[in-house]
This record gives C-alpha cells, structure tokens and sequence, in this order.
C-alpha cells in the first residue's frame, strides 16, 4: 500500500521508498525512512499532496513522490 | 566566567584567549532553524527572517569587531536537494567556527547535519533554539548532557550570552562522560494539535485564507476603518508641516519646490504608511503564527494545478510586500523551470507599492474604495495563475516541511513590522524624494532653462512622445504617462508624480481610471525587482518577461478601457 493510499489520521509502518538521489536524502535527513511509523494528517486541495507526521516532523509531499512511499498498516 | 554559567561543564579555551579574532564564523543549520533570527541578534542587522522553510537563499555576511559573521541558507545535509543548499555546504566549510543553529523541536533529525559538520574538522559549537517551545510540549533538553554526547559544545543561552563568548573566545569543550541521547533530550508531545488539525484542513484553509484577505482590505482600506482614518491624520500632518516649512519662504520657485514638489510628491506617499502597516501586520502575523505555512500546504492544489512549485505559495504572499524580495525565495527551489515561471509570474501580484498607486486612481471615484481595491488584488493574483497555467515548463515535487501553529511572538512581530514600514520611509525619503525634485525641475523648466509653466515644460515635451500608447485607454494627460513611466524606477513613484504635477487628482473618469491601474497591475515591476530578476533567471529570460507583461498590460487596459466606456 502506498502512504498515498493511506486516509487522514491512518498511520502505517514504511516498507520502501522507491525514490533516490536528492528526494530520497531529504526525506532520510527528516527522519522519514523504512521502519520509521508515519501518520497521515491531511490532504491538499484537490488532493495534489499529502501531509505526513514522523516523529516531530511534518512534511507535505506532492502525490507523484507520495506514491513512490510504500506503507504496511 | 558570569557568560557561560548556563554552561555546566564550562572551561576556558585557555591557549589562545581571542581564538575567534579576525576569523570568520558561519552559522548554519536545518531550514527554518532560526539562523538569520540569531545573525541579526549578533550583528544587530534586520535580514528577513520568516516562519517558512528556506526565507534565507544565500549566504549573507557582516563583520562585527574583528569576527566576520555568516548567515548560510538552510541545509539538511551535504548532499544536497535544492540550489540553495549548495552554496551552503562550502560557506560552511570554510569556517574557523561552525555556529550549528539547531531547532529544538525537531533535534533527532537536525542532528544529521550536526554530524556531518562536526566530521568536517571545523570547530564547531551547537547552539538550540525554541527550547521554550519545546518545554511547553512537554519536553526538555540538558545542554551539558548534549553536548558530553556529541562530544562539541552547546549552547541555549540567549542570543548576547553567546556573542560575548565568541568574541572572548571563551568556548568551553564538554568535559564528564559520554552520555546516551534519551538522558539529554526528550521530545515531548509531538501530537497535532486542535489548531495544527484545522489549518490542516483544505477546506477551512481556503475559506480562512480568502476570510483574511479581505478582513484584511477591509481594516485598512474602509473609509470607517483604522487605516483610512489614520492615513487622513497622516496627511493632515504632513500638510501642516508642509505649511510650516513654507511660511518662511519667499521666492515662488523654492516654495513650490518644497510645497508641491517635496510635501505634495514624497509627503503624499508618505501618508500611506498606515495602510501599508495594517496590510503588513495582516502578513506579519499569518508568517510568524505557522498559518502560512499551513495554508501554502493545504492549498497546494491550487498551484500543482497551475503547474507551480509548491513552494510558489509562500513566494506569492512575499509579493504582497515587495516583488524584489518574492523573487529572491524562489532560490530555494529544486529546479530552474519551477523557478523560473514562478519569477514570471510574480509582477502580477500587487506590491504595497502598487497600494498608493489604486487608491489614488480609484479613491475620487468611490466613496468606498475597498471593493474595487480587492478586486484589483484578487484579479492580480488570478493572473499570475493563468499565465502560469500557459507558461510551458516543468514542475517541481512538493517536499516541504511544515511549521507547527503557535501563537506568534509579538516582540517579533513588531519589530518586523517596524522594520518594513522603516524601508519603506527610507524609500520615500530617499530615492521617491529625490526623483520628485528631479520631476519638479523638469516640469517647471523649458529646454533653455526658463521657469515656466508645467505645459511648456521639457517634461511636457518628452512625455507627449509616449502619450499616444495611453490613448487608446482614455488617457490623454501627458502628465499621467509620464506617471507611468516614473512606475519603472520604483511604483512608489506614480503616485508621488501624480500628486505632484496633478494636485487636483488626476481627473480620470471610471473607464480611464480602472483601465490605468490595469496597466499598472500588470506593467513590469520596478528595477530593483528587475534586478532580482536578471541575478536569478537571466538578462534574457527577465527581458522576455517584462516584455509580455508589457504588452498585456497595454493590451489589457485597452481592452478593460472598451468594456467600462459601454457600461
């Protein structure tokens, strides 16, 4: 399941990030890693991205990138 | 050693008792850590700082005594991610005292970069900020304990603390035992809050948003409301200043320099200061509590439909205040073409310059000019969207933090606040002054230098070369081309020459006047938003945008010229 698939307040456990070079960094140097429990806080307007929360971290990520996050629930 | 006492494990550097004299110590940090907020504190300069991640996009610096303070743009680690973040890593490596500005909230994660620095072999120090924040949500942090495990000292003493500890060159190192993470730092309760949870919401976002805007226009533009009424007081007093200065005088010359040149032109823009303050307080006060952080997330679907940057939010809000300053955040982005179309795009939206500019062309022709005034600011915005949408390139991922709703400081606040509205009196006082000298000669001296009337003027001469591109929208005063024209050095300008050569008003009718400020909204913005636009994007990019905007600001006003004259 993707973390895009996920609804608001559902968390999930990440599997695999199927991103790389300077977007896979950045969400690593947030602490946004497989293993790592995200929670899904809310969507944008017409859906274009997704808010999640690890930790004390919130990040907003565009759905093309948020597809690429797979989750186990 | 009164200056480290909040430092447990203190000792002095005792070999080299100046060890920071004539060096050179850069700040650094996560984005959205507080590094210019503790740059401006150290150097007392005003850099703009803001609530968002990524205000700062390059590296800015100021010597102090012999230590040459930088401020480096935010970076979450070596390998890098956005343009902005590359000229970060070499400031900091260059450093002979890496100061790690770290956010306390989000320490675990900030602490990648903390490492890295440290391996680097530059001397580092790590000094936290919203630790108060961070014991409100319940957590806490020991700097002695931090620091025995990073193995490099920390600092949460405030801002002054630690700038006499650099320039003594008293750095402690962190004596005791190694010590675990958890011993030093909890995080307390990371959960969203009621507040975080609302923001969040799109739809709420949206309509809070539009709510704001307008309440906003309202406050300062209503004829009943604080802005209008003290913008009259303002006015009234710069009169009587003006009265004041002129009574003394005798040569007609000099007083109507000083009365309709300096008073009238400047002293008119002047009395905007007001209005601009309730719309920057508006702004100030969304930045500072979080709210446009939220919003520029919730809303994001409004701009990946334009096919803009998600990012491009906070850029547009910036413009409100100042294109200039809008166009330096788009640093931040990850890709040229995302970019670039967001600097194409940012002269449509109304500068507070641009304020004085409507309501002085729409104020005679409404008792109420607050609609019409919201209108040219929403039309502003809608523009720079669809143009956005007909822009071809290509589109930038949204991978962006977002701040956490807190109840803005309003110590920040006001000097924020107070430091806009200083630019802004500077401006006027400086450059608008100055230009409103120069077009008080012009308009009262003919080619061979005799003083005559403003229709004989050279200035006459020469505006009437572009007066024919104004016809077509109901403009047939040279005085207000030539208006326009000043809009090019700085927009402040318009409104001064208008007041100037014009005191009666500018005598347009509704047609004209709404055709008028269309051209302004969508005119190219003033040279120093060139600027920024040429040191970004490129001379030849910047030339082929103003030149559009050009065309569809002509374009525009004729045609808004025709549909008003059939109403």
């Amino acid at each position: 399941m993707k973390v895009f698939d996920l609804k608001a307040g559902e968390t999930g456990v990440i599997k695999n990030i199927g991103l790389s070079g300077s977007a896979l960094e950045r969400l690593t140097s947030l602490g946004i890693k497989v293993g790592e429990r995200v929670e899904v806080i809310s969507f944008s307007l017409f859906k274009s991205s997704v808010l999640i929360s690890c930790a004390a971290v919130r990040v907003g990520i565009r759905k093309s990138l948020a597809q690429r996050i797979e989750v186990d629930i | 050693m009164k200056s480290i006492r909040r430092c447990p494990y203190g000792y002095k550097l005792a070999a080299n008792e100046s060890a920071t004299a004539g060096k050179k110590v850069v700040l650094a940090g996560n984005p959205n850590a507080g590094k210019t907020t503790l740059f401006n504190a150290l150097t007392h300069s005003n850099l703009r700082t803001g609530n968002f991640h990524g205000v700062t996009t390059s590296p800015a610096q100021k010597t102090v005594g012999n230590i040459t303070y930088v401020d480096v743009p935010g970076a979450y680690a070596f390998k890098t991610y956005s343009m902005e973040e590359k000229s970060a890593v070499d400031e900091i490596k260059s450093g002979d005292l890496v100061i790690n500005v770290v956010d306390a909230l989000t320490l675990e994660n900030s602490l990648n970069l903390t490492r890295q620095i440290i391996a680097t072999g530059a001397p580092t120090v790590v000094y936290l900020t919203k630790c108060a924040a961070l014991k409100r949500r319940g957590g806490f942090v020991d700097t002695g304990k931090l620091s025995r495990y990073l193995g490099v000292p920390v600092f949460d003493c405030p801002p002054k603390k630690l700038k006499k500890i650099i320039e003594d060159g008293s750095i402690p190192k962190p004596a005791g035992e190694k010590c675990g993470f958890f011993e030093a730092y909890k995080a307390g309760d990371t959960r969203i809050s009621g507040a975080d949870k609302l923001f969040y919401n799109r739809i709420f976002a949206l309509f809070f948003f539009i709510a704001a805007i307008i309440a906003m226009f309202f406050l300062a533009f209503h004829p009943l409301m604080l802005g209008a009424y003290l913008k009259g007081l303002m006015e009234k007093l710069i009169g009587a200043f003006g009265d004041f200065l002129t009574s003394k005088m005798q040569n007609p010359a000099v007083i109507s320099l000083f009365s309709e040149g300096i008073i009238g032109g400047a002293g008119s823009v002047l009395a905007f200061v007001p209005q601009l303050a309730v719309l920057y307080l508006f702004l100030t006060l969304l930045d500072e509590s979080g709210v446009t952080s939220a919003l520029a997330f919730a809303t994001d679907g409004i701009f990946e439909k334009a096919n803009l940057s998600g990012r491009a939010a906070f850029s547009l809000v910036s413009g409100f205040g100042c294109t200039a300053a809008a166009i330096m955040t788009t640093r931040g982005y990850s890709t040229q073409s995302a970019q670039r179309r967001t600097v194409a795009i940012l002269p449509f939206v109304p500068c507070g310059a641009k304020l004085p500019v409507f309501l002085t062309f729409l104020s005679p022709l409404f008792e109420n000019p607050f609609p019409a005034i919201t209108c040219f600011y929403f039309a502003g915005v809608a523009a720079a969207l669809i143009v956005s949408v007909a822009v071809k390139g290509g589109n930038e991922g949204l991978l962006s933090e977002v701040a956490p709703i807190a109840l803005p400081r309003l110590k920040t606040v006001i000097e924020k606040l107070l430091n806009y509205l200083k630019g802004f009196i500077i401006k006027v006082t400086g450059i608008v002054t100055l230009f409103c000298v120069a077009s008080w000669v012009l308009s009262h001296f003919s080619f061979d230098f005799k003083y005559v009337e403003a229709e004989q003027s050279m200035l006459s001469a020469f505006s009437k070369l572009i007066l024919p591109f104004f016809y077509p929208m109901g403009v047939i005063d040279w005085r207000i081309a030539y208006a326009a024209l000043c809009g090019f050095v700085a927009k402040e300008n318009v409104a001064a020459a208008v007041a100037l050569l014009m005191p009666d008003g500018a005598g347009l009718g509704l047609a004209s006047a709404i055709a008028f400020c269309t051209f302004m909204l969508f005119c190219p913005a003033c040279i120093s938003a060139f600027s920024a636009s040429v040191k970004e994007t490129g001379l030849k990019f910047t030339l082929k945008c103003a030149a559009f905007q050009l065309l569809l600001a002509f374009l525009g006003a004729y045609v808004t010229h025709l549909i008003f004259a059939f109403i």
